[in-house]
Formats: C-alpha cells, structure tokens, sequence
C-alpha cells in the first residue's frame, strides 16, 4: 500500500514506459513478498489451485528476469515489520472483519481469538517466503534479508548505487530513497515496464524525499493508517510545496508543537485585530453606485467619470454583470484578500496539525529515513550471481512441485546457456560444454520476440569427451530426448488448464530439439550482443552471410530491373510485382512491312519511269536507303 | 490521295484525348478497310489499337494505302480547334509531309483549315492473334472508371478476378486494402448499364492500376466497356466507338517476384 490517498494516482503523469531491452545488463533490486502475495492472490480466486504458486511463479519469473531480459537481481526479503506497521494492519484487519474497536479491550479472550488470523497468515506466508528463498539460492542468486520493510532495503540499494531500479508497487519506496521504481514489470509481453524516476518527480510536482515523508505523515501510510485528519493528496500536496526539503520536517516538529511559522503576533489576537480593521477604513474608498468605478453617483453627474471617459453632460456607463473594478486600490484590496484567505488556510491547517497527539512521530521518520535496512551489522555484502545448483534444484522442484526432472532441466536451459555465453565473453580461454555436453555450433538466424530480436543458437553435442561411452549411451539418450518432447507436451497442457490468466504464464519458450543426419541439436533464444561478446568470429560470419543473401537478392532483382529497363521501366517507385513487357505476349510483323515496303518501291519506279530522267536520281537514293537483300530482289525483277 | 470527312467529328477528337496521354507518337494507317492506328507506351507495357472502318465516315477516299506518321499531342491541339458539332475532313496528298485538317460548321458559316507537319516514325507493329477468352466482363464504362480510380487511391496494382460470383478488383497499399465485387446484372431495362460476365474458366491476374486509369479516359466514347481475360495473357480493354469501330487497350499482366526468380 504505502502513502495513502491515491499516491500513485499523483505519480502518473510522471510514468515512463521503457522497452525490454531497458533493463538489460542492469542490477534490480525485487521485493520478493511482492511477488509472492501478488501472485497467492491471484490464484487464491482459482480452481483448481496450483501447486505452491509462489513456488511456480518466483521459478519461471526469475529465468524470465536472469535469461530473457538480462537482468541480475537481487532479492530483497521483508524482515520483523515495525510495532507500528503490526498495529496499522490489526487495525485495518478489524476494520475489514467489520468488528467495533470498542469491544477490543473490553474482553481479554476475545482479543486473544482475534489475534490468532493474523499471526496464523503470517506464518503461512513465512513459509512461503522461505520455501522461495531456498529456491533463489540455489538458482545462484542473491538473497538479502532486511530488518524491517524490504522496500527500505530495496531501496537503499537503488540510493547507494547497488541496484539500478527496484522492482515494486509500494509507493513509499520513494520515501525510503528509492531512485527508480519498475512498478508493473511483465516478461511475456510486448507491453512496456511503468517506470519512475524521482528526478522527474522532483523536477515535475517539487517533492524530494523528505517532503514524501511529509506527505506520508500527513496523509497516512502503513504506519499509520489515518495520518491528520483533514488531510488528503490535494491538501497535504499544498501545505509540503510551501517548504524547501531541509526544512519540512522541522517546521513539522514546531508545528506540532504549537509553533505557527506564519503570523508570530498569533498569540495576541487583539493586538492584530486592531490594526487590520484601522487598515481596512482607508482602503475601501467610495465607489460609485452606477458604474462602480472610483467616486460616488453625485460627483460622476457633476464632474464625470474618468473611468467611464466621459464628462459632465453625459452620464456615466451603467456597470455590466460580474464587474471587477481595475483601479489600483481595488487590485490592492483583492490580492491583500487572497493573502488574507491564504494566510487563513495555513492557520487552519496548523491548527490540525497541532491537534494531533504525537505528530510528527519520530518513529515513523526514523523508518522512512534510516539508511541501515539490513539485518547483517557489516553493510550491504559484496553481490554475486554464482552458478546455479542444477541437482538440488532438481530435488528441491520434484519434491515440491512433482515436476519431472527432465522438465525441471529443461526449463533451466536458457538461464544455463545464458550463463555460459557469459563465462565465453569474460574469460579468454576454451571453457567446459554446456551442461557437460553441449558446445556452441552456429546461428541458425534471427527470431523475433515479442518486438525483440534475437539470434537462435544451434548447440551441438560434444562427442569428443564421451568417445569411449558413446556407443552405449546413445540410444539412452535419444530415448530421453523423445521422453523429454512427450513430457513438455503433457505439462503444456496442464499449465493451459489450472492457470488461464496470461500474467501467470511467465515461462520462457522451450528450447527446441533439432535431429539433422543423426546428430542432436539444441536451439535457444539468445540475446544478439551477448552471442556476440563470446563468440566474436562465428557472429560476423553469420552477419557476412545474411549481407550477403541481402546482396544476392538485390543483384537478383537489379537483373529483372535490368532486364525491364531495356523496355524503358516506368517512372517513379516500381510498385509490387514485376511487371511483362507486351512484346512478351504480341510478335513483330516485320516480314509484312518488308513486303508493303517491296510494293511501295514498285510503285515508285513505276512512277519515275513516268517521268522520264529526274526521277531516275530519286530512284538512285531510294535504292541506298534499302537493304542489300531488298534491293537485290528488285534488280532480280527488273 | 487521302480523304476522309466525319461528320460526327466529336468521336476524333475523344479518340485523341484517349490515347494521347498513353502514347506520344503514332503512324495512322489508312487503307482501302478504313483508318487505323496501333502504337506502345514507351515502356512497353501497354499497347493500343484503333480502328476507325471506312463505312463510317461520310466520305472516304484512299487511292493508295497511306503511313502518316503524328505527334498525338499536337494532332490534340489541332483537333481541339474544333467545335464539338464541327465535320472534320483530313486531307493528305501522296508523298506529302503535311496533312490537313478541315473544321465545318454544322451549318457551313464558318470554315477552318489547319495544316499540321508529318513526322517520320519507325514503328514496331505486333501481330495480335484472336484468342478465345477465359472471362468476358462487360459493364458500364463509368463504372469501371470510378473502380480503377477508386483503388488506385489505396494502391498501386489492381488483382482482377472473376469467378461464378462475380468480377472481383482489389488492391492493398501502405494504408491498407480495398475490394469491390461486380456480380452479373441483366435484368436492368437499360442495356448500357447491365454487368454481363462470361466465364468459360475462373481467372485472376494483376495488372499495374496507372495503366488501367490511363485506358478508362476512353469511357466517353462509349457507355459500356469489355475486358477480356486469360491467364498469362495481356488483359484487353475495349471501348466501341459508335457504329464505326473500336479502340482497343492491352496491358500486359504482372507477376510475383517468386515466379520471376525461378527461371
């Protein structure tokens, strides 16, 4: 929950949306109750219940996080919560179970029954907390426990430079010193992360840290529910811009204690009362009743109004509907009331303020200001992502979730293959196969996920190190690669039937078994710089080859271009499709010219024959513009 | 000699402005038949023919067969001198380079005589075998002319199919596709704006749309048009012209890039 009021509603304007890729190669910091009560509420509303959701959920959610987008995280985990928060959710337990606070103390046994719900949830909610826990280690990642809030570890880690974001949809992160907050974060769609930055919110609504703690104060949070009364968003917004950070909290403390920053002659109402009213006399001069500009009706019939523009033979403009006055006396009196109600707003305001008991509880600000969240007195612990223990992971899934050991390591396989590419580009020399077995063979090509492109990595099976084995183990081996196909078809399908809603299908793709001439492939989805960080060489000839097969076929369609531009192409853009020529389709007649052409010259020397001699030299230059053959032909006539 | 006189003179100067911006440059034949012309585009893409049969004009005279070679936009100017309910006469004498185009009155007050210089133009001529059609789509020309203008607002090539439903035109741009579907309609009391398909096999073939609208420029020469269709074949685009002949659009088809790189 976190600041009360629609916090997040004021926060908004101030969201950005990054892409997948934003994260990448970025520490976060995840609240792992988060996680967990996001998700048992969800599936607290289903049937048939899965089998330890948040077991389920933190699995798939953190090779989503580790192996899709790149991200290292760190897991945060709630440790005691302070006696105010215990009480702030008694209260709010009682407030829902609809039973009079009243009758708390009345009746010892009653309030012991009472109890009981609360304390049994959060020993349900303990163990699942622990059972994830277990799972994040030996997944390789690191775990940090904090001793009150996890959000104030979070997002001590975010101030201190640790993490880079935290992952939560608590609002008083901020308060705790978070930086940026990834408030909705789903890894199996295109849909961009709503990101928060508090420089944008300091720069945009003027709040910096203690001025949130301010605002959480008054309007209330986790621990204390009510905050002043009087005091919502809209309010508690207007009454923190009025202080600069360093001083907020202090004029709180005087505040509280009957200290009012404005007014110092408060105390002596009479003293005050006396002297405004004096200075209201003479500010308030006569107005004119008609045109209400400065005067009064009988000097404006007189002499005219100047206002008005208009002298004493005529009269002065009569005043229209909603008139404001301009002369600077009136502007004088309106801002000194503006003042005025201003001034009165702000004693209100510190007059609740001052009702209250308690306020500022320094507890509270204790809390939200304390940079020492974690349980371990040394500091925040040098943070490192070891390697997965597969064989206790296998244990620890099958026996919780009864999944299959096989599904188990093959929903593993792209964290694993992440990993290693890793292990490649960091270190110089050769490292051992993948999962014992595999090395890396080719780029198969390019796949887009989810907006995101990616390089599909064949790996192939390292025969050299199982020579001797070989025979004997192949067909075991290809038995279970089939098994494996049956049993990820089987699993498919009981995911489809217990979780419908699409938020809680984080699994990553399964990565693929490709059988080429006998030997076994895998395919994974691999992020295209970290292919290319470990292997360099194999990258830019898979680049060369697609320049290439982009080159060929250009060069193949400059021939078609080629080959039309002979018939003249069209102008302007070609359109789609290549376009015939009608030459294609129609032939030339060009024996039946020839023969009109023989007819024609017929004629003609028919014609010059007529004549007589000057016609012969026409004659003549016809004959030259004919072709050899042609003009034999007519000689052979004549 | 040539002489021909067209008393509906009107029917030339539509025939210009239908074939003008197709073609730059043309040889009119005439012969004893009548006066004829077929020229390409200068992509040779498109081809056009026109025959203007010598029973239609008033007075024909053609001792020799003629080759009057013409720049089309010019021969537009001229006839656009021309009154809409003018006689046209061409005159040409045998082995002259100019031809002469003589304007009349309907009532013979006013008498205009232009002189226009001939060109000499090589020419290509294609010999168009008649071939039997797999689709025969006659509508009305004005419908036909809001078709390929409509379509070619959303794209650049049309797709021309027929089948037993109807003609089908569609085309698909940057902005998104478009389809109109002309089903066979006969029982209209008005023959000119009947929708009359013959379909011996089910055709489709797509076809550049600028080509297309070039073509429907002759709608004014007649109230209905044919398009005759077979697959890879140039589709044929015909528009009559009175009782007197015809003028004749081909357009070669095209195809997709794959078919193109297989060979």
């Amino acid at each position: 929950m976190g600041v009360g009021g629609s916090f997040w509603d004021l926060l908004k304007p101030y969201a950005r949306h990054e892409g997948a890729g934003y994260l990448r190669g970025r520490r976060v910091a995840v609240d792992l109750s988060f996680w967990v009560v996001s998700h048992s509420t969800a599936i607290l509303a289903r049937l048939p219940r899965a089998r330890r959701p948040h077991l389920r959920t933190t699995f798939f959610r953190t090779l989503s996080l580790f192996a899709k987008m790149g991200v290292f995280p760190v897991f945060v985990v709630d440790g005691e919560p302070s006696p105010l928060k215990s009480q702030a959710r008694a209260a709010r337990f009682f407030r829902g179970s609809g039973m009079d606070l009243a009758a708390f103390p009345s009746t010892e046994a009653e309030s012991s029954v009472t109890a009981a719900p609360v304390k049994r949830r959060n020993a349900a909610f303990t163990r699942c907390v622990e059972e994830c826990v277990e799972l994040l280690e030996y997944l390789g990642m690191p775990v940090l426990r904090a001793k009150g809030e996890a959000e104030a570890l979070c997002a001590q880690l975010n101030n201190e430079g640790h993490v880079g974001a935290c992952i939560t949809a608590d609002s008083d992160a901020f308060l705790f010193g978070a930086k940026t907050v990834v408030k909705v974060l789903r890894s199996n769609c295109k849909e961009p992360f709503e990101c928060y930055h508090i420089a944008d919110i300091e720069s945009g609504l003027g709040l910096k840290r203690k001025q949130l703690v301010a605002m959480a104060l008054l309007i209330g949070s986790d621990h204390d529910l009510h905050g002043v009364p009087g005091f919502g968003l809209e309010t508690a917004l207007r009454f923190v811009q009025l202080f600069d950070e360093d001083e907020i909290l202090d004029k709180l403390h005087e505040i509280g204690k009957g200290v009012y920053p404005f007014l110092k002659g408060f105390d002596n109402p009479h003293i005050d009362d006396l002297p405004s009213s004096s200075k209201k006399s003479p500010i308030k001069s006569p107005h004119c009743s008609h045109c209400g500009h400065p005067g009064s009706k009988k000097n404006h019939i007189k002499d005219g109004c100047n206002y008005c523009l208009v002298d004493s033979l005529e009269n002065c403009v009569e005043r229209p509907a909603g008139f404001k006055c301009e002369c600077p006396s009136c502007d004088e009196a309106r801002d000194l009331n503006e003042q005025r109600r201003h001034e009165n707003w702000q004693i209100k305001v510190c007059k609740r303020i001052a009702a209250e008991t308690n306020f500022p509880n320094e507890e509270i600000i204790k809390l939200y200001l304390s940079d020492n969240n974690l349980v371990e007195e040394k500091g925040v612990p040098l943070l490192s992502w070891s390697k997965p223990d597969v064989e206790a992971l296998v244990d620890l899934l099958s026996y919780k979730q009864n999944w299959e050991p096989s599904y188990i390591r093959q929903r593993m396989l792209p964290m694993l293959s992440t990993i290693y590419l890793r292990e490649v580009a960091s270190s110089s020399s050769t490292p051992l196969p993948l999962c014992d077995q595999y090395e890396f063979d080719s780029i198969e090509r390019t796949k887009i996920r989810h907006g995101h492109p990616y390089y599909l990595v064949k790996w192939k099976r390292a025969t050299r190190g199982m020579n001797s084995n070989m025979p004997s183990k192949k067909p075991v081996t290809e038995g279970e690669t089939s098994s494996e196909v049956v049993v990820l078809d089987d699993d498919d399908n009981e995911d489809t039937v217990v979780c419908e809603s699409p938020e809680l299908l984080d699994e990553p793709d399964v990565p693929q078994v490709l059988m080429d001439d006998g030997c076994c492939f895998l395919l994974t989805d691999e992020d295209i710089q970290l292919v290319g960080a470990a292997f360099p060489k194999e990258t830019a000839r898979f680049q060369e080859e697609q320049r290439l097969k982009e080159a060929r076929s250009r060069s193949r369609k400059s021939k078609t271009s080629l080959a039309d531009s002979g018939c003249e192409t069209p102008k302007g853009p070609r359109p789609s499709g290549v376009q015939l020529s009608i030459t294609e389709f129609y032939r030339s007649k060009k024996g039946q010219d020839m023969e009109s052409g023989k007819k024609k010259q017929a004629g003609e020397g028919h014609a010059a024959a007529r004549d007589g001699s000057r016609k012969s030299s026409d004659r003549d230059l016809n004959n030259k513009s004919l072709p050899k053959s042609v003009r034999r032909r007519l000689l052979f006539d004549c | 000699m040539l002489e021909l006189r067209l008393v509906q003179g009107s029917l030339l100067k539509k025939v210009l402005e239908a074939i003008r911006e197709l073609v730059t440059d043309a040889n009119f034949d005439c012969s004893g038949t009548g006066f004829s012309l077929q020229a390409m585009d200068s992509s040779h893409v498109a081809l056009v023919a026109l025959l203007l049969r010598a029973e239609g004009f008033e007075h024909y005279r053609c001792d020799r067969n003629l080759s009057m070679g013409m720049n089309l936009n010019n021969m537009a100017k001229m006839l656009r001198c021309a009154g809409n309910e003018d006689i046209i006469t061409i005159k040409a004498d045998d082995g002259s380079d100019t031809v002469t185009f003589m304007f009349e009155s309907p009532k013979q007050d006013k008498i205009a005589d232009f002189e226009m210089k001939l060109m000499d133009i090589d020419s290509e001529h294609l010999g168009i075998p008649d071939s039997e059609y797999q689709a025969i789509v006659r509508m009305p020309s004005a419908e036909f002319m809001r078709i390929c203008k409509d379509l070619s607002s959303i794209g650049d090539t049309v797709v021309i199919s027929v089948t037993k439903e109807g003609v089908k035109f569609s085309t698909s741009g940057e902005i998104g596709s478009a389809n109109i579907v002309c089903r066979q309609n006969q029982t209209i009391d008005k023959p000119e704006e009947a929708t009359i398909i013959e379909m011996q096999e089910p055709v489709s073939l797509t076809f550049a749309l600028r080509y297309m609208n070039s073509f429907t420029k002759a709608s004014s020469l007649s109230e209905q048009v044919t398009i005759s269709l077979s697959s890879e074949l140039p589709v044929v685009v015909e528009y009559k012209i009175a009782e007197m002949g015809y003028i004749r659009f081909y357009l070669a088809p095209k195809i997709d890039d794959d078919e193109e790189m297989k060979p």
